[in-house]
């Protein structure tokens, strides 16, 4: 037997509620019906205490009947089966992940059983982009690139374009540090045939701290650090209070790296910020070389936030190809391929052409 | 008869002018030498052994009895023996001193420093085209004087010479070729460069995923406190680099014509 799933339902008609990003609100899918979130919240308080209860009393069942669902390893190990209470079918999903639709009625459904379990997230960033969008933005992100195999957009295929809500810890510290740096100074002067060059050494010294808020840091480890860090930044105005009734319509990953575990990705950052802060102070020398330094990073207890990202698995010539989208701000990434042929094509031309202008230059002026 | 007598002491007086300079110059290198045998070639000591430089003489003055023009060669311990502060000056001197005549192409070295001058004077640009001295003569002349092979680089002018007379004789004066392989190394090196440049601009446009390595976007506005902000001077130093005169053309020395000069 699988595992309850709750969703939000239309007060109205009692279909489906999805949140939709364009207005901040949780529409019905088949009464056109909206609600705002705090409205849905209110009126779910309870039946969400009602819900984890029973769903942490069927999962003790499950565990005592031996119900679930068996699966060879290693994918025995990461999935878990739920059912879907509109129409039914039995859900397939990641054991991080704490909402899905249900890929045969599209009913979002909401999971609410692991967050008993598991640390509940502070903030929510709301999606504000829309599927199409993300469809668009990214047609729009093969435009302009010279070097992109031309059968690639007209070819290739969205396999899978999935909304989640991807956990993030949102570090805030400080970082100090004290450099010393060897800078010199350079007058040259004529005198006679000799030229002569006159070098001044200093030494510097730099000490200082620096504070910093919210540094990102993604907490799952199915998402591409990479790509979670090139879709920064988020606009934190837009930060609210943590409710599951944004999340309908939108998987929502648990962080399966803990606050602790990730630590060392905002240190680094600290560090490196707290050194250019530093450096920006080394001013008017020829040439600035680091002898010594010595950095220390001090950061508080992280926030827990699910940020909006669309992620688009595109395929071409059997090659899988990962593009993320910021649900926020829009702003999309994803390495695209280059096209060998294309590339030695533009070498040879710009090769080509800018010897034929030097040699008119050179030869026949 | 005024008139008469007026020439007849200024050029008792130039005479004497050359031959106190060249005596005391010779006499400065400590060697005294035959130079008042010699029209072309000259030197205040033992460079050139006498079989070399008759054979030397004996072509200028072929050169000059077909064509007119003076090729020339002065081999010097230190051209400020010769009261001259640089080698294009001695060479703009020695043609006048020696009355070389108009059209003149002359090598002078100076073995102290190891410097060399070709020097043309105007009279003879019409036939030795600076840049096409600076290319086919001068490079040809340095390789030989690096190897202290005096008479080799007499002999290199003068054969040189002879090409730049012959061309100019059947009226196509020698040139530089517009097309050398310095530049064509040049053409290729930077198309290639700038294809190199372009090119990677384009591939970084297809990557778009990356690490973010620092979080500047993320700090506390006023929050950088500077607490030492030192800057100690503690040495100087200082380097000094004699500056070459490498191959040049243009008047310099206070005389007309083109230098090609420098250090071998």
């Amino acid at each position: 037997m699988g595992a309850n799933a709750t969703n939000y339902q239309c007060p109205a008609c009692t279909g489906p509620l999805h949140f939709d990003g364009t207005t901040g609100k949780l529409v019905c899918d088949y009464c056109d019906s909206s609600f705002s979130v705090e409205e849905i919240e209110a009126l779910y308080a309870g039946q969400e205490q009602q819900s984890a209860a029973a769903a942490m009393q069927a999962e003790d069942e499950a565990a005592e009947n031996g119900a679930y669902e068996e699966y060879p390893e290693p994918e025995s190990m990461d999935v878990r089966v739920y059912s879907c209470p509109t129409c039914g079918a039995e859900l397939i999903a990641d054991e991080t992940t704490i909402a899905s639709s249900c890929p045969y009625c599209g009913n979002p459904n909401v999971t609410p059983g692991p967050f008993i379990h598991a640390r509940k997230p502070d903030y929510v960033i709301p999606f504000k982009c829309t599927r199409e969008q993300a469809i668009a933005a990214l047609k729009n992100h093969y435009k302009g690139k010279r070097l992109l195999p031309n059968t690639f957009a007209d070819n290739n295929h969205i396999e899978e374009i999935k909304g989640v809500y991807v956990p993030f810890w949102l570090y805030g510290g400080t970082a100090d540090g004290d450099i010393a740096y060897h800078t010199t100074r350079t007058h040259t002067h004529r005198q006679g045939d000799w030229e002569i060059t006159r070098t001044e050494h200093y030494r510097v010294l730099r000490s200082g701290s620096v504070a910093f808020e919210m540094v990102p840091v993604d907490g799952s480890k199915k998402m591409p650090d990479d790509h979670m860090d090139a879709i920064e930044p988020f606009d934190y105005s837009d930060l609210k209070p943590f409710s599951t009734a944004y999340l309908p319509g939108y998987l929502a990953d648990k962080y399966d790296e803990d606050e602790d575990q990730c630590a060392e990705r905002a240190e680094n950052r600290f560090a490196e910020s707290i050194e250019h802060c530093l450096r920006n102070t080394v001013k008017g020398y020829g040439t600035v070389s680091e002898v010594s330094k010595e950095l220390h990073t001090h950061r508080r207890k992280a926030a827990y936030a699910l940020m909006p990202v669309w992620m688009l698995s595109t395929s071409w010539n059997g090659k899988q190809f990962l593009f993320a989208m910021n649900g926020q701000t829009g702003k999309l990434i994803g390495d695209l391929p280059v096209d060998k042929k294309k590339y030695w094509t533009w070498f040879g031309s710009v090769a080509a052409g800018v010897a034929a202008l030097l040699s008119i230059v050179m030869f026949v002026l | 008869m005024k008139k008469d007598l007026f020439r007849l002491l200024s050029l008792a007086l130039v005479i004497t002018l050359f031959a106190g300079l060249f005596c005391f110059g010779a006499a400065a290198a400590g060697e005294d030498d035959d130079s008042d045998t010699y029209e072309y070639i000259f030197q205040d000591a033992a460079f050139l052994s006498q079989k070399e430089r008759d054979s030397l003489e004996s072509k200028s003055d072929r050169l000059y009895s077909k064509y007119k023009y003076t090729v020339a060669c002065i081999l010097v311990e230190d051209y400020a023996d010769y009261r001259c502060s640089s080698i294009e000056e001695f060479s703009v001197t020695m043609v006048k001193e020696l009355e070389l005549g108009k059209k003149v192409v002359l090598l002078s070295v100076s073995m102290d420093d190891r410097s060399y001058d070709i020097y043309v004077t105007d009279g003879a640009s019409e036939a030795f085209h600076s840049d096409a001295v600076g290319y086919y003569i001068e490079d040809a002349i340095v390789s030989c004087l690096k190897a202290d092979d005096w008479y080799g680089a007499c002999q290199t002018l003068q054969a040189k010479s002879e090409d730049f007379l012959q061309a100019w004789k059947a009226g196509t004066p020698m040139a530089k070729p517009r097309v050398t392989p310095g530049k064509v190394a040049a053409v290729v090196g930077i198309s290639l460069l700038s294809a190199l440049i372009v090119c990677s601009i384009l591939k970084a446009q297809m990557k778009s995923a990356k690490i973010q390595t620092n979080a500047d976007n993320y700090l506390v506005s006023d929050s950088f406190n500077l607490t030492v902000n030192l800057d100690q001077y503690t040495h100087t130093t200082e380097t000094r680099h004699k500056i070459e005169k490498q191959s040049s053309s243009g008047s310099r020395g206070g005389g007309g014509g083109s230098h090609h000069s420098g250090h071998f």
